[in-house]
């Protein structure tokens, strides 16, 4: 069971991400709707996965899910971040990768998507 | 042997014996001596050689006549040069450069040959099999190429990818460069993308920025797909396959729903529409020419913009393809001529739609009601942000929206005129229609689809109500017959009274053909109220009176007043006084709610589901009934709709359906990525089924707002369900089911 932080400006995106992962027999520790709120519940939790929107609206000069990814591969370098897009974001993706985060997933999100990453995260 | 035992000979044969493959024979080809390297390439041994004829590793795939001219060279006293392959002992083969030469003693009389061979097995492999992978390649219809990490395109390529990509040579371009030549975005993208591959170790991080690169694009009127594998060198494939005829049918569907959107935007928008085309004109004509790249890209992207927002797709596209020429210095004359060419032909498809006049602008100033609506929508945005204040800006809102009511006295006062007409023409004799009500009384213009309807009321009144003369005269009634409409507010309800002194209806003749409308039966009929019976003249086909003519007759006049009456959620009571008169009541709801723009737009994604089954797919419905039971682990594609009121919409199909959808559009930009799952097909198939239905509401599509498609599973929506008003429709088609689940949110979720 991994312990798991939401990082989403869209409700029903969190909703969704947390009953898929619950039924998948994991645990919601927290949840956040932006950048600064992520970096405190993740100082906070140390969970083992970040489920992070790659764009959300900037807030108190936390840009965006690369800005707050960054924060994040500061305090832990081996933190496991993985970015929730959209089409057409593919050159963000690839600059979040580089910065760290360890996949992404295109959003629609479903049960499978996730399985699949936590599979290859070895979380599951 | 003695002639060859000099001191030379010897030295140099001890010293190169090992590398050099060197054989002499007698002029009978008796070998008579073989150097190591000989032995061994051989898999003879000395011993097995020596006396033996040179045809001991002649290999069967060597023509004679290859034989034949090597001995009539060298027997002639000239060398021989040439490649043969040969026999091993144990039956492989090898291939050799070969040298021979006529050895001759102090007279110069030959008396034997001497070989000197060259082992050029492995080039003449490489030679075969790099024919081998180049027929292949030349025989494929996909487009195959390699290239290394400085992005250089290697020398083996399949020659269809000089067609898809449009070069005549491609060996050792930059890969970047020949694929994405005009598309800097792209380009970008995938030189970031493979230089982090080629820097990281991590096989599965190179699998995700595989993921991530460009997998389709456009280019010189070719649509191609782009795969990409590692291959051990470190190298990239790439598998290139032309799917533009493919695609080009969906594109010309795709283009006629464009078209339609863009004809619908243009209707409702037309006050904008019209300023903007005339600034435009004058853009082509002035500022195009003249202006200053810097300012001309400004204001190219600012009309971008705002075309977009009327979907003139044709000069978006134009637009966007002169910036691109500007971004890159190579804007021209032609150009700018097609974008002036391209713009009219958008302008003459509106005006052949629309008639010459409909762009003419108007010198008279109104406040058209999409200014109003623009307000309201402004106005939204600022409820939405604001905190404190909002109850004061709700005000302000409201009354906005009342700028948008009309009287309903006005709306009720064109009957005056149909009223006299039709008695007219009716040879009745009546005074004019009174109408009793306060001129203060506003509802919203939704209702004059109903005012309108109650002209049949009218003509009915007067065409079966009013008697003639004679019979008024007989029966001591006033000769002259009256009509009046009252109306007034009474507990949040408008009440409206239509009546005249007429003769009323025979309720006889109602049962009589009600039961031969199979309405009801005689036996039912009894145990009817006499409201219920005269409820029967609301029903469609309904008519009292065998002629048809302009006024009466139809028997779908009164069918339509109770439409539309239910549209406003209203009711009808009929008060029957037989012989003296009759009169309607209607009673609606005055504060009826009609900002529920998400709950409108519910309505309509049905009637849209319908419609995109039926036309574009082909698919028969067989039935369509509202449910109870969600299906059980099955996942429903759902987007929400956010407005006045948020919405969530649940499609469900079953994979004969999504089969059936994929055909439509899997070709189109996006869909590549369906990967034809079923809930990506479903949630493409909503996205665009409420595309289509938001900008049916023109005057609130401002103010809504589509989220991104979300896969929810039952268990999920349940608890939706439990908590919000929803409405679960299922369809039956020929190809399976659908299901469309639509939940009210309340504004706490």
């Amino acid at each position: 069971m991994a312990n798991i932080l939401i990082v989403d400006d869209a409700e029903i995106i969190r909703i969704s991400i947390s009953r898929y992962m619950e039924q998948l027999g994991h645990n919601i520790i927290a949840n956040a709707t932006n950048g600064d709120e992520a970096i405190l519940q993740y100082k906070e939790y140390s969970p083992d996965l970040v489920l992070m929107d790659i764009s959300m609206p900037e807030i108190n000069g936390v840009k965006d899910g690369i800005d707050s990814l960054c924060k994040i591969m500061k305090i832990n370098p081996l933190a496991k971040v993985v970015m929730v897009t959209s089409q057409g974001e593919q050159r963000l993706v690839m600059e979040a990768i580089s910065k760290g985060a360890k996949g992404y997933i295109l959003k629609p999100v479903s049960k499978e998507k996730l399985k699949n990453i936590l599979d290859k995260l070895d979380l599951s | 042997m003695h002639n060859i035992t000099n001191f030379d000979v010897d030295f140099l044969l001890d010293l190169y014996g090992d590398n050099v493959i060197l054989s002499m024979t007698d002029t009978k080809g008796i070998i008579k001596y073989v150097s190591d390297a000989y032995v061994e390439i051989s898999e003879y041994s000395r011993d097995e050689l020596i006396g033996k004829s040179q045809n001991i590793v002649r290999h069967p795939d060597m023509p004679s006549s290859i034989f034949k001219e090597l001995w009539q060279t060298i027997s002639s006293g000239k060398t021989w040069k040439g490649e043969i392959k040969n026999l091993k002992k144990y039956k492989d083969f090898y291939w050799v450069k070969a040298t021979v030469t006529p050895h001759r003693d102090e007279n110069g009389t030959i008396i034997g040959y001497a070989s000197v061979r060259q082992d050029i097995t492995d080039k003449k492999k490489a030679i075969l099999l790099h024919t081998q992978i180049q027929n292949i390649l030349n025989n494929i219809e996909d487009g195959f190429l390699t290239f290394d990490k400085n992005f250089t395109i290697q020398e083996s390529y399949s020659k269809n990818c000089l067609n898809i990509l449009h070069q005549n040579n491609i060996a050792k371009k930059n890969i970047a460069e020949v694929l994405f030549e005009n598309d800097k975005d792209q380009k970008e993208t995938f030189l970031f993308g493979c230089e982090q591959l080629f820097q990281t170790d991590s096989l599965d991080t190179k699998e995700i920025y595989l993921s991530l690169l460009p997998h389709k694009h456009y280019n010189n009127g070719i649509l191609f797909t782009i795969n990409y594998k590692i291959l051990p060198d470190n190298n990239i494939l790439l598998l290139l396959r032309d799917i533009t005829n493919q695609t080009e049918l969906e594109s010309e569907i795709k283009y006629k729903q464009k078209m339609q959107n863009m004809f619908i935007t243009i209707a409702t928008h037309k006050e904008e529409a019209i300023e903007l085309i005339q600034s435009f004109k004058h853009f082509l004509q002035d500022d195009l020419k003249n202006l200053e790249t810097d300012k001309l890209k400004m204001k190219l992207h600012t009309f971008k913009g705002l075309f977009s927002q009327l979907e003139m797709v044709n000069t978006i596209d134009s637009i966007h393809e002169i910036e691109t020429h500007l971004k890159n210095n190579t804007q021209t004359k032609e150009h700018r001529i097609n974008l002036a060419n391209v713009f009219h032909q958008d302008i003459q498809m509106i005006t052949d739609s629309f008639g010459e006049l409909f762009l003419s602008p108007t010198s008279t100033i109104k406040v058209e009601l999409n200014q109003i609506d623009t307000i309201e929508s402004e106005l939204q945005i600022l409820i939405d942000k604001e905190k404190d204040n909002k109850p004061k800006l709700f005000e302000i809102l409201e009354a906005v929206r009342h700028l948008k009511d009309q009287s309903l006295l006005n709306m009720l006062k064109v009957h005056e005129i149909t009223v006299a007409n039709i008695a007219k023409a009716k040879n009745k004799n009546i005074y004019p229609l009174e109408i009793i009500g306060s001129k203060d009384i506003l509802v919203s213009a939704e209702f004059k689809n109903f005012t309108k309807t109650l002209v049949h009321i009218f003509s009915n009144s007067i065409i079966h109500g009013i008697e003639d003369l004679e019979i008024r005269k007989k029966y001591n009634k006033n000769t002259k017959g009256k009509i009046v409409c009252k109306f007034k507010l009474h507990e949040n309800n408008i009440i409206l009274n239509i009546s005249d002194n007429g003769q009323g209806i025979d309720t006889d003749k109602v049962i009589k053909k009600a039961i031969e409308l199979d309405l009801t039966t005689k036996e039912k009929v009894l145990k009817l109220k006499n409201q219920e019976i005269l409820q029967f003249i609301f029903s469609n086909d309904f008519s009292m009176v065998n002629n048809i003519d302009e006024f009466s007759g139809r028997g779908i006049g009164l069918a339509s007043v109770k439409y539309e009456l239910l549209q406003l959620d209203g009711s009808v009571y009929i008060q029957n006084d037989r012989f003296k008169g009759l009169s309607y009541q209607f009673t609606i709801p005055y504060k009826k709610d009609v900002h529920n723009d998400a709950i409108v737009i519910a309505n309509t994604i049905l009637i849209k589901t319908k419609k995109f089954l039926y036309d574009d797919l082909s698919i028969k419905i067989h039935n369509t009934f509202t449910t109870e039971n969600i299906n059980t682990n099955k996942y429903y594609s759902t987007i929400q709709l956010s407005g006045v009121n948020n919405v969530l919409f649940s499609f469900l199909m079953d994979e004969q359906l999504v089969e059936k959808a994929v055909q439509y559009f899997i070709h189109d930009k996006d869909a590549i990525n369906l990967n034809k799952l079923q809930e990506n097909v479903t949630a493409e198939v909503l996205n665009i089924l409420l595309g289509l239905s938001v900008p049916q509401f023109p005057q609130s599509y401002r103010q809504l707002k589509l989220g991104t498609p979300t896969i929810l599973d039952n268990t999920i929506l349940e608890t939706f369900m439990q908590n919000n008003q929803s409405n679960l429709i299922h369809m039956e088609t020929e190809f399976g089911n659908l299901e469309l689940l639509i939940i009210v949110l309340n504004n706490t979720n």
